[in-house]
């Protein structure tokens, strides 16, 4: 009896043990490069244009890292796979990031990726909706609890019929009184492409403007500030020489990894990142990476203001700026 | 006396096991907490308390979704007996209508719902429409192919009589050919019962939204996971399950009240 008992019970409790066993510690390579991993949202394409440039340009190696850029897709999860510390980097919208903080979770945004975020409304001209108060009602197409469709609800005062954003257009063209949220870099492309008559609403426009950011989990930059420091840095230079161009390279590995970014539509994107100046900002106080805490006060603030979070967070302990290279730290207001 | 004790035994081994793996769940996630911090544990592998706490704090938000998802259940499930059964029986009439369409059903049934779903979405729009379409699509089959087999495998020796005895074809079908397809039909149906909670679910994963304020259960799923309430998803799949449990319940009640009093499968079979 005993044995009948105690057999299968060892079993379990070995098994769980094992499985708690499991670690996830990454060594230092044979070529002395540390390895890196930064989980992307979506699949390769313009808008990652910049660590792309750094891979291909060796940038990464120069300060001894070994970056692998992992895709995303409409299942990326970088937060999480940050968090558990599966993955060292993620990107994302600092007021998604904000949100994830007020709600006790350990993540630190090290760098700005794009100054403004290229996140808007795509409408219809035939729609009717010409500011985001003539939402109210409407269905829009967005991913489900992001801050930015709750901000806009409680700014306005208006209410939006969320639905899951599912990544595609033809329902969009299907219907003139759909609207789904977009990048201004890339689906106005391909609904020009389809000979539909359509705007976008720019999210930056609404008087709220996060973003675009780096982040890690707060473990591991505690324990490794060096490599953060690198990993911004090169990607920074990644960046600055993307945007400059020439982006050849760069753009010849993407289109590797994701066929769909032929040239034409890379040069499209990269071209609205340069005229909407999102990347390196349009104020004098804007430059490529940079964070000013006052700005992510500014947007704490925001949040907290409508209701979208209920604990306050500390934008310094938030977003550093020890991270950033010297020459975009020296460009922070105190 | 002995049958007393064996049945305080069968009910206490699953509610040991159960407080067994409760306790191997708290043991893994205090471990992984240990080793990477509480709150990244929390997001991770929570502890049943903190599920329990997070089911009762959404209570509001996961009652109305889960209501939503039960009517979508409901009425793709219904749709999918009774057009289920409908074809079965244009499918059993003749030998050329089911060599003819029988093949188109199975062509149907074959093409993954998921590839189905975006086309129904943009053909029905976002909601009810389409979330019950899927579960229709995912339960029918099962009604059908079940059906269909005891419609035409009814014995032989009887179809003789029925004939010997100069019934038409009418009385063939509704006194022999319905009544021993029953038990056929019934199991098609509890399978599609098991379905039809699943089906809801995925279908309100590709055309829920939040009308009204809240969604049904996929669309909490994908809500939750993205603003990584973890505790409060793995909340909502423990109540997927209970509707999962509730509504297979019904289905099975309905299967042994119907059969109960004539079919042996539910009668209650003397000196056990």
């Amino acid at each position: 009896m005993k044995n009948k008992l105690l057999y299968p019970l060892a079993t379990l409790l070995s098994a769980s043990l094992l499985f708690t066993g499991c670690g996830t510690e990454k060594e230092t390579a044979e070529n002395g490069l540390i390895p890196i991993t930064l989980q992307t949202d979506w699949y390769a394409q313009a808008e990652h244009g910049g660590f792309y440039q750094a891979v291909v340009e060796g940038y990464y190696e120069e300060v001894g890292l070994d970056v692998t850029i992992q895709q995303g897709g409409p299942n990326a999860m970088g937060t999480q796979k940050v968090v558990s510390q599966s993955v060292e980097f993620g990107i994302g919208r600092a007021d998604d990031i904000i949100v994830h903080a007020s709600n006790q979770l350990p993540l630190v945004i090290v760098s700005a990726l794009m100054q403004h975020d290229p996140q808007a409304l795509l409408v219809h001209e035939e729609s009717g909706i010409n500011s985001f108060k003539d939402l109210d009602g409407r269905t829009v197409m967005a991913t489900p609890g992001a801050a930015m469709i709750r901000f806009l609800e409680k700014r306005f005062d208006i209410s939006i019929n969320l639905v899951p954003l599912d990544f595609g257009m033809s329902r969009f063209l299907a219907d003139v009184n759909f609207v789904q949220q977009c990048f201004i870099t890339n689906e106005p492309y391909y609904i020009k492409k389809e000979g539909a008559n359509a705007k976008t609403l720019l999210i930056a426009d609404s008087g709220y403007d996060p973003y675009r950011v780096i982040f890690t989990s707060r473990g591991y930059a505690a324990k490794n500030p060096d490599i953060v420091k690198a990993f911004v840095a090169a990607s920074n230079k990644g960046w600055k020489s993307y945007m400059a161009g020439p982006r050849e390279k760069a753009n010849a590995l993407i289109t590797q990894l994701h066929p769909k970014m032929t040239e034409e539509f890379l040069n499209y994107s990269v071209n609205a990142m340069l005229e909407n100046h999102l990347v390196e900002g349009n104020e004098p106080e804007d430059q490529t990476g940079l964070i000013q805490p006052k700005r992510v006060q500014g947007l704490i603030d925001n949040l907290l203001e409508v209701g979208v979070i209920e604990t306050a967070v500390d934008a310094h302990e938030l977003a550093p700026t020890q991270y950033l290279p010297a020459d975009v730290q020296a460009m922070v207001i105190e | 006396m002995a049958t007393t004790s064996k049945k305080i035994q069968s009910a206490l081994l699953p509610i040991t096991s159960g407080a067994i793996i409760l306790g191997i769940w708290y043991l893994i996630s205090y471990l992984y907490g240990r080793s990477v911090g509480y709150d990244v544990q929390r997001i991770i592998i929570p502890f049943p308390h903190q599920i329990t706490s997070a089911l009762w704090s959404e209570r509001e938000a996961l009652w109305q979704s889960t209501r939503q998802t039960a009517l979508s259940a409901l009425i793709g499930f219904v749709a999918a007996v009774s057009v289920g059964y409908a074809l079965s029986m244009l499918l059993a009439s003749a030998v050329w209508v089911k060599k003819a369409l029988y093949p188109w059903v199975l062509v149907l049934q074959m093409t993954p719902v998921v590839v189905l779903a975006p086309i129904f979405v943009l053909w029905m729009g976002q909601g009810l429409p389409s979330i019950t379409a899927i579960t229709f699509m995912i339960g029918f089959f099962p009604v059908v192919a079940n059906t269909t087999m005891g419609l035409v495998s009814t014995d032989r020796n009887l179809l003789d009589l029925f004939e010997m005895s100069n019934a038409t074809k009418a009385q063939e079908i509704l006194h022999l050919r319905v009544p021993f397809a029953m038990p056929y039909f019934l199991t098609g149906m509890k399978i599609a019962g098991t379905l039809a909670p699943i089906g809801a679910i995925s279908g309100d994963l590709f055309a829920g939204s939040s009308q009204g304020g809240v969604g049904g259960i996929g669309y909490m799923v994908i809500l939750y996971n993205s603003q990584l309430k973890i505790p409060e998803l793995f909340a909502t799949a423990l109540v997927a399950c209970m509707l999962g449990f509730v509504f297979v319940g019904c289905v099975n009640w309905l299967h042994w009240y119907l059969l109960k009093d004539w079919h042996d499968s539910a009668r209650k079979v003397e000196n056990t």
